[in-house]
């Protein structure tokens, strides 16, 4: 049997991406054409849906800047150490990836329950961790963190270890290193993986309704009891209102889809934006 | 004076052990690292650059001491093999990197002054990767002077150009040396390069280092069965590969001359020979510049020897017996002579 000829080849290609793209794409054009634009309009003015977004959109954000503070070091730390136990690490990033989202959160709550130690400890220090934001924190935090520490391992591993050491031996301390020539060449890497963990972040649902289903004012969010958008949209769904679930759900697709296309073109600018950072340092 | 000394230099990489290391490079003089592949070339001047910890050793730069310091106080301008331009920087950007991280005030007149003796200031906008093999080659040397150092330590500096640029290259490095009154340790697999740069030689070999010696010596005296090869013996044979053959063959003869490490022979020391000599048959041949090379196979030991034209007494083809002459005088006994220079 012969290979294919170049134009089957293609045609091949083409069908295969055309029907990947079809199983993702129709779903959302259904839910989309499911209700009206005018429903859609509604529902992204609706007081819950307002809320429950603003909530999601502030918690996702904690919850990536602490993945990015202590994540993407830790990616470092695997891309360029050797070290004993480092395969007992890499097993334990990763494993949340794996476990049933449910999982994750009745973990969290049995580590964070107001009579446990450390959930004591958190009532105490005024951040209870149950139907609040920082158990939402938490949960996003659990289920997301791999997502950027091992794609800021695989993108540090990418930069060339004796670029880093021709710029020390050219005068720059390790910091003066990473800001000037490790970090621009990993920035779009590194955004990728970022963004991916904050959608993940934004598209748990098991979780939160462990540890944080409803969420009550405390301090962190101020604004008025609420639910994850997530949340939000399957309990419109679990009271039968199928058309308001599907105009919720529609926004959020659309906020989401809004959302990604700029954190792309941030993501391309990164490097430019970290080559200037770097001639500041 | 920017001297660099190294005493008693060792380090351990893995399962692999350097030294003990002895050398100097006076200030504006070249010292040029051969050694077949895995001698520890690279470990060397990474652990001079401070990459790699030292075991042991004082290494002094105009004799002051910097063993210990991290290698951005040691001023030393390390290229490895590659060259490791910043993929995201442009040519200037490259060349201005080592101005911008120290704050250097004249940082942009700097940067244009070295674009500009290195004829660059054409490509200053260009990516780094985007330019020629020449160029990217003189961006690194920019760069790298651009830093100040008063050691340059390179990995294989002109290994990716060709060989017109690459002989002006030599010119402008020399011309660096002297001018600035650097000193360089280069690694080189190019005996062209080796010869029209360094001053001096180390030949390393399993880790270990011989004293360091002129180009004259290295020539004459090779240490070593691959620094023979290296400077040119067209043929080199290993007293293993001369005993056990009867007397009065050539095997015997060469065996005599040989020193510890063997025996070097240019193919410029034969000549044809009408009658007495040794004799031989063709086993390949080539034309080249002034004459003729032919391998001839001598009772199993294969020679590579080059006959002058004309007449061509060596012309036919393979298995055409050839008897040739070798000038003694043109042998050189390897490892014989090893020593300062």
């Amino acid at each position: 049997m012969g290979s294919p000829r170049p134009g089957a080849w293609l045609v091949l290609q083409v069908a295969a991406a055309g029907s990947l793209l079809a199983l993702l794409l129709l779903p959302l054009a259904a839910l989309l054409t499911s209700v009206s634009p005018s429903a859609i309009g509604a529902a992204a003015l609706a007081a819950g849906m307002r809320a429950a977004l603003t909530f999601t959109l502030l918690a996702s954000a904690i919850a990536l800047a602490v993945i990015a503070g202590l994540g993407l070091p830790l990616g470092y730390l695997l891309a360029r150490r050797e070290f004993r136990g480092r395969t007992l690490v890499e097993s334990a990033v990763t494993l949340p990836i794996v476990l049933p989202h449910l999982v994750g959160g009745l973990a969290l709550l049995f580590l964070f329950a107001p009579s446990s130690p450390l959930g004591a400890l958190a009532v105490r220090a005024g951040l209870p961790v149950v139907q609040t934001i920082w158990g939402t924190v938490l949960v996003m935090i659990f289920v997301s963190a791999p997502y950027a520490v091992l794609a800021s391992e695989a993108t540090f591993r990418t930069v060339d270890e004796r670029l880093i050491e021709t710029a020390r031996s050219l005068g720059a301390s390790p910091s003066t290193a990473f800001a000037t020539v490790t970090a621009p060449l990993a920035a779009r890497g590194i955004s990728a993986g970022l963004l991916l963990s904050w959608a993940r972040s934004v598209s748990e649902i098991g979780g939160f309704l462990i540890l944080a289903n409803v969420v009550y004012p405390s301090a962190g969010y101020g604004g008025p009891v609420t639910s994850p958008v997530s949340v939000y949209v399957f309990s419109l769904y679990q009271i039968g209102d199928l058309p308001g679930a599907a105009a919720a759900a529609s926004v959020l697709v659309l906020v989401a889809f809004a959302l990604f296309v700029a954190a792309r073109v941030a993501a391309r600018r990164g490097s430019a934006l970290w080559a200037t950072v770097g001639r500041l340092v | 004076m920017s001297e660099l000394s190294v005493r008693g230099l060792t380090a351990t990489l893995g399962g692999f052990t350097l030294g003990p290391v002895d050398l100097t490079v006076p200030a504006g003089t070249a010292l040029a690292v051969l050694g077949p592949s895995g001698a520890g070339k690279t470990t060397l001047l990474r652990a001079i650059a401070g990459f790699v910890p030292a075991r042991a050793g004082q290494l002094t730069v105009g004799g002051a001491a910097v063993d210990g310091r991290p290698p951005e106080e040691r001023r030393m301008g390390y290229v490895p093999q590659g060259l490791a331009l910043f993929p995201h920087r442009s040519v200037a950007g490259n060349v201005a990197y080592p101005l911008e991280i120290r704050g250097a005030p004249d940082a942009a007149a700097r940067t244009r002054t070295l674009l500009a003796d290195w004829g660059l200031s054409e490509l200053a906008r260009a990516a780094a990767l985007s330019v020629s093999g020449g160029e990217q080659q003189r961006t690194a040397m920019a760069r790298a002077l651009a830093a100040d150092p008063r050691v340059l330590l390179w990995d294989e500096p002109l290994a990716a150009v060709d060989a017109v640029a690459r002989r002006a290259l030599v010119g402008s490095i020399r011309r660096v040396l002297h001018r600035e009154g650097v000193s360089l340790l280069l690694v080189t697999h190019d005996a062209e390069t080796a010869f029209a740069v360094a001053d001096r030689f180390l030949v390393l070999e399993a880790g270990r280092a011989a004293a360091p010696v002129s180009p004259a010596s290295i020539v004459d005296r090779p240490p070593s069965r691959f620094a023979a090869e290296f400077v040119g013996y067209d043929t080199v044979f290993s007293v293993g590969d001369l005993a056990g053959h009867p007397e009065g063959s050539l095997a015997s003869w060469l065996l005599a001359r040989c020193g510890p490490g063997g025996i070097g022979i240019p193919a410029e020391a034969a000549r044809p020979a009408e009658g007495g000599g040794w004799s031989g048959r063709i086993a390949s041949g080539r034309e080249r510049p002034g004459g003729r090379e032919v391998v001839v196979d001598v009772d199993g030991l294969e020679l590579r020897l080059f006959e002058r034209r004309p007449p061509g007494a060596w012309e036919g083809p393979r298995g055409t017996g050839v008897r040739f002459a070798l000038d003694e005088g043109a042998l050189r006994p390897i490892g014989a002579g090893e020593g300062p220079a």
